[in-house]
């Protein structure tokens, strides 16, 4: 419980059992830390965190396995997590707006998040309805959205698009 | 009826068309040639002309060409109705749109901002790629890039669309 309250108090990763906006407050950080198969990767990753399956403590590279298997964009997702949490964003799911992350350049609870985030790879086909969905929704929710497009070497372009009247 | 234009060939994709001068002044389209009273325009202009402006336009074989029989017999691109449909609608506006660098890209400028409009059709699917060679060129042009999506029913909706590094989001 410790540590689950560390990571959550110091990088804002995951998010206490049944709280549903979190906030930080004393009683929040006491409860266990529920994290995305991306915010666990992360920490693994970074030798914060150890992951057991019947016992048995997961390699890095077995972990990788049980996230693609249930994340097929996996790999570009987590590029994408990586970069931003490197940064200081803090990153949440943007499931509800449709999109994959909704950044906050502090934390939730201290503002809004002022970008959405779509993960799309270079060279992928898009619906004009899906990027009209994606707009209009960020749009109304007063956010930027953000296309990441990223490359086979990594390398990610960031691309605002924001509705606009001629 | 407004004037008469008479288109008297094509060249490089484009209408060559007599008429009036002040008609194309007046509407800002197209670009005068060294033959007299004679201009080269985009499908686009001469369909502008022919609906908004209510010219007659007759063909080089002497038969009258309403808008249908403009696209049937010039169209060239899948993105000429589409493109015509945005021209139109930033016309409405009050921009002076005019036909850009591409078959699907339209230029204007507003409040000293130039901008280059890149047309898209509400069914046909759009690569990434080639979303972001678009905007690169547009921006090696120093115009502001812009999305213009056309859904089924001929209403458009824009984006502009900026590239961003990290350090520019904080």
């Amino acid at each position: 419980m410790d540590l689950a309250r560390c990571i959550f108090d110091a990088s804002f990763i995951g998010k206490p059992v049944g709280v549903k906006k979190p906030r930080g407050t004393e009683e929040e950080v006491n409860r266990p830390l529920e994290l995305s198969l991306i915010e666990a990767y992360y920490l693994m990753e970074k030798g914060i965190l150890k992951i057991f399956k019947d016992g048995k403590a997961l390699s890095l590279e077995e972990f990788k396995a049980v996230c693609e298997t249930h994340l097929p964009e996996f790999e570009d997702l987590y590029k994408n997590y990586k970069e931003f949490k490197d940064f200081g964003f803090t990153i949440r799911s943007a499931l509800k707006y449709g999109t994959d992350f909704a950044l906050y350049k502090t934390r939730p609870g201290l503002e809004h998040a002022p970008y959405l985030v779509k993960v799309l790879k270079y060279g992928q086909v898009i619906e004009p309805g899906d990027l009209i969905s994606w707009g209009r929704l960020s749009h109304s929710v007063r956010k930027d959205l953000i296309l990441a497009v990223t490359h086979q070497s990594g390398l990610i372009t960031y691309v605002a698009l924001k509705w606009f009247k001629p | 009826m407004g004037e008469t234009l008479r288109i008297v060939g094509v060249k490089d994709g484009k209408l060559l068309v007599r008429g009036p001068p002040e008609i194309f002044a007046e509407a800002r389209v197209g670009v005068k040639t060294t033959e007299p009273s004679t201009y080269l325009l985009d499908l686009v202009e001469l369909a502008y002309l022919t609906y908004f402006k209510e010219c007659e336009v007759v063909d080089v074989d002497g038969q009258n060409l309403k808008l249908g029989d403009l696209f049937s017999k010039y169209s060239r691109s899948r993105y000429d109705w589409i493109k015509f449909t945005t021209f139109l609608d930033l016309r409405n506006r009050g921009r002076v749109a005019q036909p850009g660098y591409g078959e699907n890209v339209l230029v204007f400028e507003m409040k000293g901002q130039r901008y280059a409009v890149y047309v898209v059709e509400e069914n046909s699917p759009l690569n990434t790629k080639e979303l972001l060679s678009w905007v690169d060129s547009a921006l090696l042009k120093n115009l502001e890039p812009v999305l213009a999506l056309v859904d089924a029913n001929g209403d458009v909706t824009y984006y502009t669309v900026r590239k961003y590094r990290l350090e520019d989001l904080v």
